[in-house]
């Protein structure tokens, strides 16, 4: 990308301003830890279940939107054109599916159990049974942790490609934020940090999408229409269409609420009404991302001609930098940055307390002291988001499968776990084990073509599917969960 | 009566139990309904979606210079953005939940102009 050291150092100074935003803000919301019901470990989970509407509202869309809403679905538009598009679109659900679909219900039982995690909730009502708690753990650690590593490295590529320093720095940087966030005020700091991030995305798509129709010197409608003459073929639906959108709707919409880092949410919310509230700003904030990002589909595409983006992965930063004055490319850069700290600073979180209360408390040592929880969160947070680091610094060979199967590793430990847990009496803990197991199985022997079943479908469909069924199967052949846990989680108090 | 004592009589840890006796909490019954209302919802939208881009693609008819099938896509995402709108304020409906809470009845409009009037009378 062809840039002076005028419009760097802009861009770097822009850039810089955001994150001095950022760590002025993260030092004022540090009481928050000490504010609210409940012990340590509580709050700095749950935010002692007192988050806002704009909060809550943030920590879904931000924690959804990563960087491949910035950089992943703009390239594979710009690639495979319209499908893609439409795939994409299906995010704008993500509120809907994780607040609406089962907000109340898990803010409920997660009150009445006093749960403080993703999957110390479902440890309970899987009656406390270990093998789901080490399966949802460990599972969580290696898919969610991928998840993350490949985040971050979308962030740092970035953060290279505008400002000419070195990847790591930009990596540090994002690690280092998020640390503070997260260790001054918990999620609720993480989150308070997601409401800025989240304006600042906000204002720099808006900003990139009025720039970039503007920079063809021609309406943006002309411009769809020349499109239409010079490549008919990249509006039209590709071979497989169908399965792939049937893929994406269920993927990237109804199971979003199998990302712990974002149905998270559902355990720190106030009330009902902040949860209504939450899901008509989150939808529409989201609304405005996606039609911003991919409405700039067309512009990449009309810009820059087919062979000469070095990615198609880059579209979104290269528009920026070639259509807009530094200044507007450095909020951009901010804008990017945003998207990957708020997704980071959920996953961090999720997975500091997968370690610290779902795996060494919950699991080894139900009576560990608070005191030593208290030491023990901290160094988790600061350990995972380092091995974060070093893993997207060099990223060894494994990693790359790992991010492969992260999101879809997640759905299939996740479906049916959470579904049948919230929704259907007679799930049990055998199911869970089955299922879990098997959905692991048959996703990779799926997605590997050792198993010629996908139908044209993305494997993950069809292994949480019949893992789905086979953990129905196993629960009825098996003994019913105990009256208390499904009293707790079913009946009246 | 007999019920009753039923129900006590089962011990938190047994497995040999009919799960009908447990009564459900009204909220649960609520979020169950509001879970297919969601999902109904959804579905449509993605139906909507996908049918748009395999049938109207192609077509050359355009809208406010928009080919016809992306100016319906936007109309569709306007038009869940609205229903997830209507959504939240007229379906969902208020509870407390905390352990032990309850859905919270709307108070009706007449009941809250009667209570109004009266306020009104009594200053």
């Amino acid at each position: 990308m062809d840039l002076n050291s005028k419009q760097r150092i802009i861009i770097i100074l822009v850039f810089a301003f955001y994150t001095a935003a950022l760590l002025i803000y993260s030092l004022v919301t540090r009481k928050s830890l000490k504010e609210g019901k409940g012990d340590y470990l509580s709050k700095f989970y749950t935010g002692g279940r007192t988050g806002g509407i704009i909060i809550t509202a943030m920590m879904v869309s931000a924690g959804v939107a990563g960087a491949g809403v910035f950089m992943g679905v703009p390239g594979f538009t710009y690639t495979y054109g319209a499908t893609w598009m439409v795939c994409c679109f299906f995010s704008i659900g993500s509120n809907l599916m994780v607040l609406g679909l089962l907000g109340k219900r898990v803010g409920i039982v997660a009150r009445r159990t006093n749960s403080k995690t993703f999957i110390d909730l479902f440890m309970n009502r899987y009656n406390g049974n270990k093998i789901v708690g080490i399966l949802c753990g460990v599972s969580t650690l290696f898919f969610l942790g991928g998840f993350a590593v490949s985040t971050i490295t979308g962030g740092g590529r970035i953060f290279q490609i505008l400002t000419g320093q070195d990847y790591r720095i930009g990596l540090a940087i994002f690690t280092a934020l998020v640390i503070l966030a997260a260790l001054t005020g918990g999620i609720k700091g993480v989150a308070s940090a997601m409401v800025i991030q989240g304006i600042v995305m906000t204002i720099s798509v808006l900003v990139l999408f009025i720039m970039g129709v503007n920079s063809t010197g021609q309406t943006y409608t002309a411009v769809i229409q020349t499109l239409m003459d010079t490549d008919p073929k990249w509006f039209l639906p590709g071979t497989n269409a169908l399965q792939t959108t049937i893929s994406y709707a269920i993927l990237w919409g109804v199971t979003t609420f199998t990302l712990p880092h974002v149905t998270m949410t559902a355990l720190t919310y106030k009330d009902t009404k902040t949860l209504h509230r939450a899901i008509k700003i989150g939808t529409v904030v989201v609304a405005i991302w996606l039609l911003g990002l991919n409405g700039l589909c067309f512009i990449t595409k009309y810009t820059f001609a087919k062979g000469t983006l070095a990615t198609a992965d880059l579209a979104i930063p290269s528009l920026a930098v070639k259509v807009m004055p530094a200044w507007a490319a450095g909020l951009v850069l901010a804008g990017v940055c945003g998207a990957v700290q708020s997704s980071m600073g959920g996953m961090i979180v999720s997975l500091a307390g997968t370690i610290v209360s779902d795996l060494y408390k919950n699991i080894f040592y139900k009576d560990a002291k608070p005191e030593t929880l208290k030491r023990l969160n901290t160094l988790a947070v600061i350990v995972v988001s380092f091995v974060i680091f070093l893993l997207a610094s060099n990223p060894p060979q494994l990693l790359a499968q790992l991010i492969t199967y992260a999101t879809g590793g997640l759905t299939v430990v996740f479906f049916h776990t959470v579904l049948l847990g919230l929704f259907w009496k007679r799930a049990n803990e055998y199911g869970a084990i089955a299922g879990i197991i098997s959905g692991i199985s048959l996703y990779l022997l799926i997605d590997r073509g050792i198993l010629d079943m996908s139908l044209g479908f993305n494997a993950c469909i069809i292994a949480a599917l019949l893992s789905t069924l086979i953990a129905v199967l196993v629960s009825f052949i098996t003994p019913k969960t105990p009256y208390g846990v499904i009293k707790t989680w079913f009946g009246t108090a | 009566m007999s019920k009753v004592r039923e129900i006590k009589e089962i011990e938190e840890s047994s497995r040999d139990y009919d799960l009908s006796i447990i009564e459900t909490d009204p909220r649960f019954k609520q979020t169950t309904k509001e879970f297919w209302i969601t999902l109904g919802v959804y579905l449509v939208f993605a139906a909507c979606m996908i049918a748009n881009l395999l049938l109207l693609n192609g077509s050359k008819i355009q809208v406010l210079g928009f080919p016809l099938w992306i100016f319906v896509e936007i109309l569709i995402i306007v038009g869940f953005v609205t229903a997830v709108i209507l959504l939240s304020t007229y379906v969902y409906k208020d509870m407390d939940i905390t352990p032990e809470g309850k859905i919270y009845e709307k108070q009706k409009k007449k009941e809250r102009k009667s209570k109004w009037i009266l306020i009104q009378s009594r200053e």
